[in-house]
């Protein structure tokens, strides 16, 4: 009788079984939707999390309490090596402060002779970040500014360093950051001094792969990675990091963005410049057609 | 034995409040690496809880919090939700079995049913033209998956009196 009870009670009965095939044929559903129409899926979970993750700010508290306390605790530990790399450190900074003041100089001489124009249109808005991934198969974090701060899709999102990524994915209030690491990252670069082309592309590794460069050879590790501004989504000449080879020689990158701590973050507004599309006309042309139309 | 009422409402309510609290840590923002030791825990703790309590987990209720994960997570929404569905219902047909077993034997079976429906999901995203996951950190959140079961069924039994007809012994040599 007992087994009759348990067989009873783990099998189940018609109602159970038509129940259970409308749940996975809803999902199966689900997923094929997605897979037809990405776009407007995508469009909804932004949802789900712009409606959600804000007000669940509060609860990140604690945690960043204890995270807090740990990070502290650590650093009690290892004060007196830190005091010794703090004063090598000085030092190091004394030389530099000296070269830095020359070059300032240099620069400000350079600029004249130049009458370089900065570009008055990149501003920026600074925002939190409120929540990542959390797997290890996309590199993503959510932000805090949406389209009502007046954020829009494919902005450059940077620290305080160097370029983080770019935005993808806009809520009302949250916008998401697809990073430099994740698969799907391709941003074209240059690379300093030799002004080769090339993108940057991401591998879920901390450091992502340089690829389509035109002649290896001009290239030495150290040498500095920028933003192209090639496609007209991205400004140009923002700093993403250096180049290193590995003993494969294949070309990395190691970024300069501080990518242990991602707190605050800015998007950079960029409005792509004016592209001139039409090709020179003959100079005259238009004359001869006007005489010849009448 | 045949579990009261209550107490099933109980553990339903623990299950939904266990997913809601991994999912929250797992979107806590922290250092972006990628890491190798990931357990899937939502999926272990489904699985394992399917096995030991079948009368709790109905497949509405695991469609649901599943595709919730789905969506939060980013993973492609229905389709790990279905398998898991799917793993469930093939887990409670075994339960009659496995009640007069040692831990080991449930944690090959749950091990088994963990790389079955990997398989299954890298599968269809590859056949679907799916964006997919790399294959080196899925395998590797696979294994630390199998991993955790033995952690979630010592939890399950202590906190939440499962397991009541598994044998108390447990040989792990």
């Amino acid at each position: 009788m007992a087994r009759n009870d348990r067989s009873m009670e783990n099998s189940f009965s018609l109602l159970g079984r038509i129940i259970l095939g409308c749940v996975v044929v809803v999902l199966i559903l689900t997923f094929f939707v997605w897979r037809i129409d990405s776009p407007r899926m995508e469009r909804f979970r932004m949802a789900v999390y712009d409606a959600v993750l804000p007000k669940f700010s509060w609860a990140s508290a604690p945690i960043d309490g204890v995270r807090n306390a740990v990070a502290t605790f650590q650093s009690y530990t290892r004060i007196y090596e830190q005091n010794q790399q703090l004063r090598r450190e000085l030092q190091q900074m004394r030389a530099w402060k000296e070269a830095a003041s020359q070059l300032e100089q240099e620069n400000a001489r350079l600029l004249d002779l130049n009458r370089v124009k900065l570009d008055p249109q990149l501003t920026h808005l600074t925002g939190v970040v409120i929540a990542d991934s959390g797997g290890p198969f996309r590199q993503t974090v959510l932000l805090n500014l949406g389209r009502e701060d007046g954020v829009l899709d494919g902005w450059a999102v940077m620290d305080g360093l160097g370029l983080v990524g770019r935005i993808s994915g806009l809520g009302n209030q949250t916008s998401r950051v697809i990073l430099i690491f994740d698969d799907a990252s391709r941003i074209p670069i240059t690379i300093e001094p030799s002004g080769q082309k090339g993108i940057l592309i991401g591998n879920n590794t901390n450091t992502p792969t340089i690829e389509f460069i035109e002649s290896v050879d001009n290239i030495r590790p150290g040498d500095r990675v920028v933003t192209s501004g090639d496609g007209g989504v991205f400004p140009s000449g923002l700093l993403i990091g250096q180049v290193i080879v590995e003993p494969s020689t294949r070309l990395k990158l190691l970024p300069v963005a501080d990518f242990q701590n991602l707190e605050y973050l800015r998007v950079v507004r960029y409005r792509p410049r004016e592209v001139i599309d039409t090709v020179g006309a003959p100079i005259g042309e238009t004359a001869i057609g006007d005489q010849d139309a009448p | 034995m045949p579990h009261s009422w209550s107490n099933r409402l109980w553990l339903r309510f623990m299950y939904v409040l266990c997913i809601a609290v991994i999912l929250w840590l797992q979107t806590q923002p922290s250092g972006v690496e990628a890491r190798y030791f990931n357990p899937d825990l939502i999926l272990a703790l489904t699985l394992s809880w399917a096995l030991y309590r079948p009368d709790v987990l109905q497949p509405i209720l695991v469609g649901t919090a599943l595709l919730c994960a789905d969506f939060i997570l980013q993973k492609p929404p229905g389709l790990w939700a279905a398998l898991v569905v799917l793993g469930t219902v093939f887990l409670r047909g075994r339960k009659a079995e496995y009640d007069h077993r040692t831990f080991i034997d449930t944690w090959v079976l749950l091990s088994i049913v963990t790389i079955c429906l990997f398989v299954l999901y890298n599968f269809v995203l590859r056949v679907t033209f799916s964006p997919a996951p790399s294959f080196m950190l899925g395998m590797a959140e696979t294994i630390s998956t199998c991993m955790t079961f033995p952690l979630i069924h010592i939890i399950s039994a202590q906190v939440f009196q499962m397991t009541p007809n598994l044998k108390k012994e447990v040989h792990f040599r």
